[in-house]
């Protein structure tokens, strides 16, 4: 029976596959793919449930395929299905098919119709993936994917500034989640020693607990990293401030992700590795402390929002606060039902959004009472108006990251400029060079010297990329920096004594392509328009949509996204760093982090945002 | 551009007022009044106006040069009319460079805004980004205190207005929204002025002017929305007190803060390394080849319509007409959307007689329903009432919407799960079987249905609110003559007279105003329909009516009604049951108005893409009923959308042609008023109700995404007062992309059926009214009524206008027309204008009955 399980992989992906060849204003034939593609999913989704129910809720197992496999290594696709997939699997695929029949209408004459839909199916692909994940490299997939299209459909209307600009804050914040589970996931890969499959949890945990006694500090890591990757996408207390400023994609995709289903994966990731942190205090205690101040803060900040959308976003904070306690006591069943009440709530309630206009306004007609009693009557008045005050300024939380992590980062990498000099390119290019001579002549370096070790190595990668990251004139410069930290990088891994160099090919073979590409679509649109640097946006998509298209397939191949082998090569590079190399590991994650930010970042520059040229309506900056 | 002298001196008065002259003047979207979006440019001619608009501010104010080109290579835009254009207009010696230029000359169309160039400086001179650091919070801080209804936890208000309450909150918390203790203490210091600030910022003082523009424009939304508070305080329905003035001082403040927080002392006031020369940001703006062209590209768009018109009005005239009995009359709104219903009606009732009038019906006054704590203004936007109305005798139901229960937002566990898992089939249904709810704004829920008013006055001392319970019946009878002698109905009243008000049902929508009466102050009319036909059935008012000459007999009753513009649905209210003969007609012709509704229901649903024209007609009306409380649709109609017409004059002269929806309709006969002395009533409101409606839509339709709203979809209500893109973003007023599509931006045209130099007497006869023509906002013909010749009205006389009499094409199934009219494909004006069909003459297969 768990073949089925397939199916979920199998329609979603097709679902994508039709939607994708049509032109924009085939509306009826574009939406007809989607509701029909999610309907039968959904329908599906309740069958499975109800027969898992009937059979006495055992859990399913399906190997699909193995990608890659490698000896003791194998990056299979494996999927799961018990009561956690159980839940997500009907409220997701439900929502989706309703918000799918919604958007037909909603979306009519929309000049992203098409686009639109190609983004949400895609999103689906990745949900189904992560949802039915039976393992870390699956799960990976589909949060990738949730991430990418996230970004994408916040950054919707494209010719705006503000979601540009909010998108790319979203990202900024995702990549901190996403560094954090590649560390938790390679923290588990070392320390079970094989991969980690989610049906082996349950037994698992004894194994995990025997060896955290072993490795205390390394469960603890491996908890608290996933903590912080749930807390991020769930924009649970310090995170979320993103949450709010994600609204900026049409209604519907703003109910679905962040009303829905997106803002609910960190509850579905702490559900997954309770098994490999429930014994533990202090992440029990830290979630739930975590949990109680987002519970506490969200309603505050969302009790004095004036506007409809943040009110809904902050109080679907607060209730995650909660779920996320829930889940910590191993209340899980609760949880589950939780999570599906706010889902649908908050979809429903953002779905609904525009109409507090009349509806309120008609209520305040009738029921408006002046005389009504303060809130939090009870506290002193310094006290009360102290909560307000630091409500409406959402507790400073955007500050607390601006200044103790952008702020800083950014400060560091400008302070890193100097690299840029011709002649400091120079030596790093002769490191390299000696790099490669030096590993051809000694495949297997003997022993760690300054120049040739594997963590110094890293460190120029990372080095290298902040620079690109904090680039602010040449697109070009920017993107060259990214190409030799990718070769840094990979010098990195190489320079271990085990690699393989099957995956280095695999790697390369996609980025090497990619980073051509994209410094050729660079140089077209230099060469075509005056003025481009990286100081402002562009907007050159009204223009350039294909060259645009190209440079962002490029930029996502470059940073391993999964629609190129690069993505599976960059897998196995990180699974390949060894245990004794944290700091190969820590410089390897920060590149990853600011890589796929910096990448972005010079398509969002150039082209998305306002248009340069004003022949044609362009929004004001505010709006 | 003027320079400012050195010697100038700020006047923080003066450009406080040019602000509020500037920035938009919208109201809140509850009370959504149409208006002309540039009106500050209105004392200047048409082009003038809009081109320093768009030098002065960035906005585009035609389409572009291109999208005119390709209208003419499409035949949207006539050859003919061209030439004409550029002879008129240009003289014939170089005509022909001149059409060269229109048709092939390339141009750079890029806008660069005046407003903005010097603030800049900030980016430029420091890296800093301003906007970004100042206006999340800002908006936030401005929200909160305005809003309406949304929070739940309100702004400690304080009374001394918007600035005093920031300043005890401070105090009372001992926190601040400013990061630096500078300009915290700047803050609080009362001695400071704007002035002052503007000298730590700027510098030199020649530049303050610029700098507040550029701050203001910035963020036009809030700015003009502040403005129109301070100016009127009843725009709120929760009174705010909040001045312009200390909203600039609180921003000024905000720029200071995070100028100190970002740069530390290391910075100097903006003007200090400024190498641009300050300029006067009024001074005035030059014309450029372009905006001829342009101009010429507008003109020959206009009368490319205006000539079909016009022939088809002439055409129209020279066919014989056949007088039937008038069994009932029908008053509908002047509104364009009624149009197409009156044309039905008449087409299933040959019997009847429509008239229009603006929908308010001459009763202007609040109405307060019952159990509400505030009264709604119900007349047009200009006129302020003295009077009220309210509601008695019927029980008060509060309509709830659980879903809106401020538990959702709090940690109310159970009611979170309960209400969650009730969402779910409550989604389900909203999208499979769509019907109304509390949520859902319903045109007829403004008044209720069996209740009591308070129409006639009982003792001169019934003052509620500082208004005048009811109207005596002098003031009542007043009323219905000057409106019955204004659409020219003083005699042949039929046995039933139905007063059809309009309003418009729609879900999920924030400009739901948007689609009420605009006469009404963008409200549904029910209330005034019914005030009308009540006062005109009392027997006192009959009674003294005859004695200034209009004989109502016995045998006539008015009904109140309403249609509702998205649902396609008429509700009739009666004071006491009808009875006897009185029943048996209105049960008779209530199936007419149905059978006209059908087919106008089928008429707008050509336009809609989720319903089928061509199915049966009473699954298109049932489509139409759904589509109206849709909660995913967000074009529950389409408003005023098209309209480029108004028509004041007999029935006879738009009878049988086929105006497609695009006309306001007001009826007048000029053979009871032949010097024009109700004809200066009837056009009062014309420029400002209809020629607000028509610029606001050609605005939002030239640049959607600066004068209107951009498309609705991503829109989010902020404080119940306006929309905006974001929860960081300014607000937004204008059109939404939704509401523009289907329309052609060109000027209204308004037809008077009288003698030129009577209309010219009466256009005359107010500045404020004359400014409309004058100025080319609006354009004016009038028709002689004895002639039928077309006189045009241009600088200051009425020119004879000559309009070939030609054969129009002939329709009398106008259904399969419909059925076989062309949907748009994208929105774009070279797609969208091929909806709207030309005019055509309908063949009437109807014979008398």
């Amino acid at each position: 029976m768990s073949i089925i399980l397939i199916s979920f992989l199998l329609i979603p992906f097709l679902t994508f596959l039709g939607s994708l060849p049509f032109k924009n204003h085939q509306e009826k034939i574009i939406a007809g793919i989607s509701n029909s593609g999610l309907f039968l999913q959904s329908i599906l989704s309740l069958a499975l449930f109800g027969y898992w129910a009937f059979t006495g809720f055992g859990n399913l197992e399906q190997f699909v395929f193995s990608i890659y496999s490698h000896k003791e290594f194998d990056f299979g696709l494996i999927l799961y299905y018990d009561k956690v997939t159980a839940v997500f699997s009907v409220v997701a695929s439900l929502l989706m098919f309703l918000v799918s029949v919604f958007s037909k209408t909603y979306m009519h004459r929309e000049s992203g119709f098409q686009r639109f839909y190609n983004h949400f199916l895609f999103f689906n692909v990745g949900l189904n993936l992560l949802i039915f994940s039976g393992n870390f490299e699956t799960f990976f997939l589909g949060w990738e994917i949730i991430g990418i299209t996230s970004f994408l459909l916040i950054a919707f209307y494209r010719d705006r500034y503000l979601p540009i600009k909010n998108g790319m804050k979203v990202l900024s914040f995702y990549r901190i989640g996403d560094a954090a589970l590649i560390g938790g996931i390679w923290f588990s890969h070392h320390l079970f020693q094989e991969n980690v499959i989610f049906s082996n949890f349950i037994n698992k945990s004894l194994v995990f607990n025997a060896a955290t006694h072993i490795h205390p500090l390394q469960g603890l890591m491996i908890a608290m990293l996933f903590i912080l990757a749930a807390a991020v996408k769930s924009a649970q207390f310090p995170f979320s401030t993103w949450l709010p400023r994600a609204f900026e994609g049409p209604t519907v995709s703003s109910a679905i992700f962040y009303g829905a289903i997106a803002v609910h994966v960190g509850v579905f990731l702490l559900l997954r590795t309770y098994p490999l942190w429930y014994m533990l205090i202090f992440p029990k205690y830290a979630i739930i402390a975590m949990g109680l101040i987002s519970a506490i803060l969200g309603t505050l900040i969302g009790m004095v929002q004036p506007t409809a959308k943040t009110q809904i976003a902050y109080s679907s904070i607060a209730n995650i606060g909660l779920i996320m306690i829930e889940i910590a006591l191993g209340w899980h069943v609760l949880a589950l039902v939780h999570f599906a009440a706010n889902a649908f709530l908050r979809t429903y309630q953002l779905l609904n959004s525009p109409s507090a206009m009349s509806y309120l306004i008609h209520l305040q007609f009738f029921e408006y009472d002046p005389g009504k009693p303060k809130r939090f009557a009870f506290l002193p008045d310094n006290m009360r108006n102290a909560l307000y005050l630091l409500s409406v300024k959402e507790w400073d939380l955007d500050k607390l990251w601006y200044t103790y992590l952008w702020s800083p980062m950014k400060k560091l990498g400008k302070s890193l400029h100097f690299f840029r000099h011709p002649a400091l390119v120079v030596v790093l290019l002769l490191v390299l060079l000696i790099n490669i001579a030096h590993f051809f002549i000694f495949p297997i370096p003997e022993d760690y010297t300054l120049l040739f070790n594997s963590g110094f190595t890293s460190l120029l990668a990372l080095i290298t990329i902040m620079v690109a990251w904090t680039e602010r004139r040449s697109a070009l410069r920017a993107w060259y920096f990214i190409g030799l930290s990718q070769l840094f990088f990979v010098f990195s891994i190489m320079q271990q004594h085990t690699f393989d160099i099957d995956q280095i090919t695999l790697y390369l073979s996609g980025s090497v392509g990619a980073f051509i590409g994209g410094m050729i679509s660079l140089k077209r649109i230099i060469s075509k328009e005056n003025g481009i640097n990286l100081n402002e946006f562009h907007g050159h998509i009204y223009e350039h949509p294909r060259l645009a298209l190209f440079f962002l397939i490029c930029a996502l191949t470059i940073i391993g996204f999964p629609i190129s082998p690069t993505f599976l090569g960059f897998d196995l590079l990180f699974s390949d760093i060894e245990n004794n190399h944290k700091l190969l590991l820590l410089f390897s994650s920060a590149t990853f982090i600011i890589l796929e930010y910096t990448a972005i970042r010079i398509y969002a520059r150039i082209f998305l945002g306002p248009h340069h040229k004003t022949y044609h309506e362009v929004a004001h900056r505010s709006s | 551009m003027e320079l400012i002298e050195n010697s100038k001196v700020f006047d923080l008065d003066k450009t406080i007022h040019r602000l509020k002259h500037y920035l938009p003047s919208q109201m809140t979207l509850k009370d959504f009044v149409h208006h002309n979006t540039l009106h500050p440019f209105q004392s200047q001619k048409f082009y003038d106006g809009i081109f320093r608009a768009s030098e002065l501010f960035g906005y585009k104010v035609t389409l572009q040069i291109n999208d005119f080109r390709k209208l003419y290579a499409l035949g949207r835009i006539k050859e003919e009319v061209i030439d004409r254009i550029v002879i008129d207009r240009k003289g014939p010696h170089n005509s022909k460079e001149i059409v060269e230029k229109m048709l092939f000359k390339s141009y750079d169309e890029q806008i660069v805004a005046r407003t903005g160039q010097f603030r800049k400086q900030w980016k430029k001179q420091y890296k800093i980004d301003l906007d970004s650091l100042v206006h999340p919070l800002f908006f936030r801080i401005l929200c909160a205190y305005l809003d309406q209804g949304i929070s739940l936890w309100n702004f400690p208000e304080h009374e001394g207005g918007f600035y005093e309450s920031v300043k005890q909150l401070e105090k009372e918390s001992g926190f601040s929204f400013f990061e630096t203790k500078k300009v915290k203490k700047l803050f609080h210091d009362e001695n400071k002025s704007i002035a002052d600030l503007l000298k730590m910022l700027v510098g030199d003082e020649a530049y303050f002017e610029q700098y507040l523009f550029d701050m203001s424009f910035s963020h036009r939304g809030w700015s003009g929305i502040v403005a129109v508070i301070d100016e009127n305080p009843q725009a709120l329905l929760i009174r705010k007190k909040i001045t312009l003035a200390e909203v600039i001082r609180f921003e000024l403040l905000m720029e200071l803060d995070q100028l100190y927080l970002q740069l530390g002392n290391h910075w100097e006031p903006l003007a200090v390394n400024c190498n641009t020369p300050a300029i006067e940001i009024l001074s005035p703006t030059h014309s450029t080849e372009l905006q001829e062209i342009l101009r010429l590209w507008q003109d020959a768009f206009e009368w490319s319509y205006y000539d079909d018109v016009l022939k088809g009005i002439k055409a129209n005239r020279q066919r014989s007409k056949t007088e039937t009995e008038t069994f009932f009359q029908a008053i509908f709104c002047i509104d364009e959307r009624e149009c197409s219903i009156r044309r039905n009606l008449e087409f299933v009732a040959p019997e009847c007689e429509t008239l229009g009038a603006p929908g308010f019906f001459g009763v202007e006054f609040y109405f307060k329903q019952i159990g509400a704590k505030f009264g709604d203004k119900l007349c047009p936007a200009p006129v302020t009432p003295k009077y009220l109305i309210k509601e008695y005798d019927v029980e008060y139901h509060a309509h709830t919407d659980k879903m809106y229960d401020e538990g959702t937002h709090s940690l109310n566990f159970l009611k979170n799960l309960g209400l969650g898992f009730w969402a779910l089939p409550e989604l389900a249904l909203s999208l499979f079987k769509p019907k109304m709810k509390p949520s859902i704004s319903d045109a007829f829920a403004h008044m209720t249905h069996r209740s009591k008013l308070t129409i006639v006055n009982k003792s001169l001392d019934d003052i509620e609110d500082g208004l005048q319970i009811g109207y005596t019946i002098a003031e009542l009878t007043d009323r219905v003559e000057k409106f019955l002698q204004g659409i020219g109905l003083t005699k042949n009243f039929a046995p039933l007279v139905y007063m059809v008000a309009h309003g418009s049902s729609s879900a999920n929508n924030p400009h739901h105003g948007a689609h009420d009466c605009g006469a009404c102050s963008g409200r549904p009319g029910l209330t005034n329909a019914r005030v009308f036909a009540y006062a005109a059935n009392m027997p006192e008012v009959r009674s003294e009516l005859s004695k200034r000459g209009i004989q109502i007999p016995d045998s006539t009753l008015f009904i109140g009604s309403m249609h509702d513009t998205a649902a396609d649905t008429i509700e009739y209210y009666f004071e006491n049951d009808l009875t006897g003969k009185f029943k048996s007609l209105h049960e008779d012709f209530v199936n007419k108005f149905e059978d006209a509704l059908d087919l106008n229901a089928k008429e707008r649903s050509r336009r809609f893409a989720s319903i089928d024209t061509n199915q049966a007609i009473n699954k298109v009306r049932k489509d139409i009923l759904d589509r109206s409380v849709s909660i995913f649709e967000p074009r529950p109609e389409l408003g005023h959308g098209t309209n480029s017409l108004c028509i004041v004059g007999r029935r006879s002269v738009t009878k049988n042609l086929m105006l497609d929806r695009r006309a306001f309709l007001n009826s007048y006969d000029y053979r009871t008023d032949l010097d024009g002395t109700f004809l200066a009533n009837v056009m009062a409101p014309i420029g400002v109700v209809c020629g607000g409606i028509n610029l606001e839509y050609y605005f939002s339709r030239v640049d959607n995404v600066k004068l209107g709203c951009g498309t609705k979809l991503p829109h989010n209500v902020m404080g119940l007062i306006g929309v905006s893109n974001s929860s960081d973003g300014d607000l937004r007023p204008g059109l939404p992309w939704q509401m523009i599509e289907p329309h052609d931006p060109i000027r209204l045209m308004v037809i008077v059926e009288h003698f030129p130099e009577v209309v010219l007497k009466v256009i005359q006869s107010s500045e404020a009214m004359y400014e409309w023509y004058k100025n080319e906002w609006v354009h004016i013909t009038a028709l002689h009524p004895e002639t039928g010749e077309f006189y045009y009205y241009q600088d200051g006389h009425f020119n004879h206008y000559h309009a070939d009499v030609v054969e129009l094409e002939t329709i009398s199934d106008l259904q399969s027309l419909f059925e076989k009219a062309p949907e748009m494909i994208t929105n774009h004006i070279t797609d969208a204008t091929f909806e709207n069909l030309p005019i055509y003459q309908i063949e009437s297969n109807v014979s008398c009955q």
